[in-house]
């Protein structure tokens, strides 16, 4: 703790402290971490030096990454969500659907993308107004957004009749030598970073995971800022469900099995908290990164996917138990 | 039966012909989440009589009540577990795993005994994994068994590629799963005789009391002397063990080991738990209300099906019951003041 | 000419499921005055309070605010017309700044919308400064100290040019100068002409910078006068409605035995502690908060780690460990019930018998008799009132839920008996019970070390009284050797000299 001596004038830190807040100490760990997993991969898998996979890495978590921007904010005002999986595959499998019903590009994509709000609305409805526990209700939501797809496709596949060039585009294309994924991605991290630490808005998230009665009593709509986290994190989802599809303009009924996991796994890699209140988006970026990295690793070792699985869930575990000794050491 | 974790039922008073016990009799059915329950598989029992020729019958019937056995053994482990604070998400990969094992073991060595103690041993392992992960590492037990639900999936996986049939035929192993002790089918034999011993466990012993001190105030615990983690790891095992148990019931029916057998048990075990009472926060719980809410998710898939309603359903549906789950309990709790 | 009231509130009905919170209630507030509120625990104070704050919605009487009539819909509401509270649960958010906390749901903006952070850090630095408050603005809160915390706190209610603070309990966490630079605030709030309203169960500060008061009881405004035309046992007649003569009843007990001998024990802010407690003794160990006195009870207990040796009647007692303690003849009644002695959804049955539960029980199998008619004997020999042994405890009053922890562990028949605040949040006539209850103790041969930072509790009951600063001992005194000065000076960790000049100096306004 740092206290000033009378008479002394505050240095003027508007710029540092922007700086600061974007890069604390934790983030060298984890720096460090993904350094050292680059390393790792680079010696052990002689097929990874080639610039091509780096850049195919970043177009392949570029969903993660966008996913991750709501999961990390929900978390930090206080909530969770564990639909991002079962969003995938729903966003996916309306948008081709309506391709097929409507034979327009345009719609398909809006109907896709309205998915995302109006869930996040039908969440943020549920846990705000009905005061129902977040994780419990995303997990009955997740299955029950599972099983109507399921139904709905009776788990086949639905294939884009109209095989849309532009919409696969969105996937698949690029612009110069970044691929389109990664710089929606990149736009969007950049933004809600800023919102994040910069903006009023931002800080009351903070607050609302932090002590919802204190930003309760000091003014700020605790239901409002958490209602619309969940709208931002459906919107998010939906994005990253509206990428896969793209990939090649299938909706699949089971896209993202597992990558409920995973997000949570990155997002708690890096450094959120998971009773609310602290965290750092650039944190769960090198979260997603750093998975991202291992398993790409583990892919071109030709590991078996189960495999992948097991390690997913001893790297989650790994990175809780890290985090809540930090955390203990920091209290005593 | 009197549980410490609920609030008196209140008795009806006013001018009436019927009298007080009849009374309060009927209260119970609409007062407590447990009559409740009742009713609602009391109609649908009656609608799908109504509506499916199929329903009533004694084939029928047995096949349903031995997947509500199933379900029921760990879910009756997982309320005391939840009671207790905490939870195990891994009990459907434990399906996979354990069935897998036993049927490799029982198929080397052609003895029962040993691959049904096989069974339990993988329980007790995973349940002890469990309780270090989440008691000694301090991580919230919620994600360690969802990571343990992938790692022990996992496992399963690495165990087989491909489902492990019955070589050995010992007609005893398939009695476990489909025969009968008297008119009644082993399965729930087994069932009404862990429900028997966990119902007095709970309510009767210390360690049950010391069950729902742990669940209620974990620090009040520890100042009274009370060994939280003890207690805690007991209850880790003991819901590994059961699932575990179940597992056989299951690889014994289905007569080969599957490494994906399972997917989407934890789901109907914990929704059970939650539906029958049993709030998220630890502290309260019921094993009849476990039962009743065991009784009417396998009454409402078995009908999704006799109806001829896509399969995929169920899946919409547990999720859903989820859902109405937790708003029960989240209403609840606000009545209590806790929230 | 009569002055219009800052805040004025006439007829004014609250009710909640069976029980009526507030029964026509008047009260106002007036420009430029501190009008201070007292009463027991449930007497309807800070449900009062909720109402004015936006909280809760009245069910019946008029609020207005400057003559207008008002209708709060919820917290900010009332923000926007000036009121500001500041609770006695710290409202702060530990994962964010002291300047952003200090101007929560108000940050200075600049033009694109981002936090202009040059102006923020200026604006809450120079609010401190003028509190005397040398804290960076951009340390996190979790970081500071709690008697920083509450005067960022109280700082933060400045900053919204409020009109009407209302403080519960405000000085729980701070030492004798801080209270003094809060009243110089104060002071500089009512030459402002804003209007305050002071809880405090400490009368003595009513009497220091107040100038009226208003006592509830029951949900009932009893009595409002200027405090100047009252003296404090008539307050407190008022607040209890009977005469407390024997408030501190204090019978003397044969001493005998040393039966707690603390030898070098050390356990975070607390070093080398070194105390006895005989037979039939009370030992009070008075500190202010952060002293680390608290923090005594739980190294001793074993809720914490700690070094050094504890000595129960000649045996040892193996460090962080309540099972050994109690089983060796130590227990402790925490100054937390709800967060560390009820099991808020058992029965009262339940709480009592819960530390000595294997004595009740056969090869694990619950005797429900023997724990019936034990739970039964120890209702009527506390006095606890409870409409059925099976009563969910969280029902009970607080009084009665703290004999409940108390009947818990006199069932584990100690030798020795730590008590910590044991009458903090209880009602006037439950406290004198208590006191009543340790003079049973002692005269039954059990040792008490009690702990409190009520110093007239301290030194109506103890035999010997120990003071701590800084997580040592400082002084100790016997009974009738010490006077209120010397103890608070030892507490404040000064001379006694420099403790009384302190208090006559009152920081000028900026």
């Amino acid at each position: 703790m740092s206290v000033i001596s009378r008479g002394q004038t505050i240095v003027s830190v508007s710029y540092v402290r922007a700086i600061r807040l974007l890069f604390q100490r934790e983030l060298y760990v984890l720096f460090a971490l993904f350094a050292l997993v680059v390393t790792v991969i680079l010696i052990v898998v002689p097929e990874s030096r080639q610039p091509r996979v780096f850049f195919d890495l970043l177009r392949e978590v570029a969903p993660n990454l966008i996913a991750v921007i709501g999961i990390t904010l929900l978390m930090i005002g206080g909530e969770f969500d564990l639909t991002p999986g079962a969003m995938l595959a729903t966003v996916g499998v309306v948008t081709v659907s309506v391709f097929n019903w409507t034979q327009s590009m345009a719609l398909g994509i809006v109907a896709g993308l309205a998915v995302g709000p109006i869930v996040g609305s039908i969440l943020g409805y549920l846990v705000t107004r009905l005061k129902m526990g977040s994780l419990i209700t995303t997990l009955g939501m997740m299955f029950a957004l599972r099983g109507i797809v399921y139904v709905y496709t009776n788990k086949t596949p639905i294939v884009d009749k109209n095989r849309f060039e532009s919409f696969i585009w969105l996937y698949q294309g690029s612009i110069g030598p970044i691929a389109v994924p990664t710089i929606l991605a990149a736009v969007l991290v950049i933004f809600f970073l800023f919102v994040l630490t910069q903006t009023e808005f931002g800080r009351h998230i903070f607050a609302v995971g932090g002590n919802a009665h204190a930003a309760r009593v000091a003014g700020i709509h605790v239901e409002r800022v958490k209602f619309l986290l969940f709208v931002l994190s459906g919107t998010m989802n939906a994005i990253a469900g509206m990428l896969i599809a793209a990939q090649t303009g299938t909706g699949y009924f089971d896209a993202g099995l597992g990558f409920e996991l995973s997000v949570i796994t990155a997002t708690v890699l890096g450094g959120v908290s998971l009773a609310g209140g602290e965290g750092n988006l650039l944190g769960a970026v090198l979260g997603v990164l750093i998975l991202g990295m291992t398993g790409k690793g583990l892919r071109l070792m030709a590991v078996p996917t189960t495999t992948q699985l097991v390690v997913t869930g001893l790297v989650m575990m790994l990175a809780v138990y890290v985090h809540t000794v930090r955390k203990r050491t920091v209290i005593s | 039966m009197r549980s410490e974790g609920r609030t008196e039922v209140s008795v009806l008073t006013g001018v009436s012909s019927i009298d007080k016990g009849t009374k309060r009799f009927i209260s119970w059915f609409v007062r407590t989440q447990e009559g409740v329950l009742l009713l609602i598989v009391i109609a649908l029992c009656i609608f799908l009589t109504l509506n499916t020729h199929v329903f009533l019958t004694a084939r029928n019937i047995g096949v349903l009540l031995s997947v509500v056995s199933m379900t029921a053994i760990t879910a009756y482990a997982m309320t005391i577990l939840m009671i207790a604070g905490e939870v195990d998400l891994s009990v459907g990969s434990m399906q996979a795993l354990v069935g897998v094992l036993v049927m490799q073991v029982l198929n080397a060595t052609n003895n029962l005994p040993l691959g049904i103690l096989t069974g339990l041993v993988v329980g007790i392992v995973v349940g002890l994994i469990n309780a270090g992960a989440s008691l000694k590492l301090g991580i919230n037990s919620l994600i360690v068994t969802l990571a343990m639900l992938s790692i022990v999936r996992g496992a399963a996986y690495v165990a087989t590629q491909a489902a492990v049939q019955n070589f050995h035929k010992l007609p005893e192993f398939s009695a476990i799963g489909n025969g009968f002790i008297g008119p009644v089918p082993w399965p729930v034999a087994i069932m009404v005789g862990v429900f028997i011993v966990l119902y007095l466990l709970l309510n009767h012993t210390t360690f049950g009391r010391y069950v729902y001190v742990v669940g209620g105030n974990p620090q009040a615990a520890r100042l009274a002397g009370v060994r939280v983690n003890w207690i805690k790891t007991v209850a880790f095992v003991l819901t590994s063990v059961m699932a575990a148990l179940s597992a056989v019931i299951l690889v014994s029916r289905m007569n080969s080991g599957q490494n994906n057998a399972g997917y989407g048990f934890e789901l109907q075990v914990v929704g059970a738990v939650l539906l029958g009472g049993t709030g998220l926060g630890g502290g309260t719980g019921s094993l009849v209300g476990t039962f009743f809410a065991v009784l009417l998710l396998a009454i409402l898939n078995n009908g999704i099906i006799l109806l001829g309603i896509n399969s995929s359903w169920q899946i919409a549906v547990n999720g859903l019951l989820i859902v109405l789950a937790v708003y029960l309990n989240a209403r609840r709790r606000q009545s209590f003041g806790l929230s | 000419m009569a002055q219009i009231p800052l805040l004025e509130m006439r007829n004014i009905r609250k009710v909640f499921p069976g029980v009526v919170a507030l029964d026509n209630v008047d009260f106002d507030l007036y420009p430029g005055e501190v009008h201070a509120l007292v009463g027991e625990n449930g007497a309807g104070k800070s449900t009062l309070i909720k109402i004015i704050s936006g909280l809760y919605r009245r069910d019946a009487g008029t609020m207005s605010i400057d003559g207008e009539p008002v209708n709060f819909r919820s917290p900010a509401d009332s923000i926007a017309r000036g009121i500001k509270v500041v609770y006695q649960e710290l409202d702060l958010i530990p994962g964010l700044s002291v300047a952003e906390n200090v101007f929560l749901g108000n940050l200075p903006r600049t033009r694109w919308g981002a936090v202009d952070w040059r102006r923020l850090y200026a604006e809450t630095e120079a609010l401190l400064r003028g509190f005397n408050l040398e804290i960076d603005p951009r340390t996190l809160v979790r970081d500071l100290r709690v008697s920083e915390q509450q005067l960022v706190e109280i700082a933060r209610a400045l900053s919204r040019r409020a009109r009407i603070i209302i403080m519960d309990e405000p000085t729980s966490a701070l030492s004798p100068a801080e209270v003094n630079t809060l009243f110089g605030s104060i002071q500089c709030l009512k030459e402002a002409g804003v209007g305050v309203i002071y809880i405090s169960h400490k009368l003595e500060e009513v009497y220091k910078i107040a100038d009226r008061v208003t006592v509830f009881r029951d949900g009932k405004r009893i009595i409002t006068c200027p405090v100047a035309e009252t003296q404090p046992h008539q307050l407190v007649n008022w607040m209890v409605g009977r005469e407390l003569k024997d408030y501190f009843p204090k019978t003397s007990s044969r001493i005998g035995r040393p039966l707690l001998v603390v030898r070098d024990v050390s356990s975070g802010r607390v070093q080398n502690l070194n105390l006895v407690v005989h037979s039939g003794e009370v030992v009070g160990i008075f500190g202010l908060v952060g002293a680390g006195s608290h923090l005594v009870g739980r190294a001793l207990f074993g809720d914490v780690p700690r070094t050094g040796e504890v000595i129960i009647d000649g045996k040892l007692i193996t460090p962080y460990s309540p099972v050994d303690s109690l089983k060796k003849g130590l227990a402790l009644l925490t100054e937390n019930r709800h967060r560390d002695g009820l099991v808020h959804l058992l029965s009262v049955k339940a709480n009592l018998s819960l530390a000595m539960l294997d004595q009740l029980a056969s090869g694990g199998w619950i005797q429900a008799k023997r724990e019936q008619s034990i739970a039964a004997e120890q209702i009527s020999r506390l006095a606890i009132k409870t409409p059925s042994l099976d009563q969910a405890v969280r029902f009970l009053s607080g009084g009665n839920q703290q004999k409940v922890l108390l009947g818990r562990w006199l069932l584990c028949e100690p030798k020795v008996l730590i008590l910590s605040e044991p009458t903090r949040g209880i009602d006037v006539g439950a406290k004198a019970e208590i006191y009543r209850l340790i003079n049973q103790l002692t005269q039954r041969g059990i040792g008490i070390l009690l702990i409190s930072t009520e110093l007239p509790e301290i030194m109506g009951i103890s035999d010997r009284i120990i003071v701590m600063f800084n997580g040592r001992i400082v002084a100790e005194f016997s009974r009738g050797d010490a006077t209120e000065e010397q103890i608070m000076a030892a507490a404040a960790g000064v001379t006694t000299e420099q403790f009384l000049k302190a208090r006559e100096v009152t920081p000028q306004c900026q």
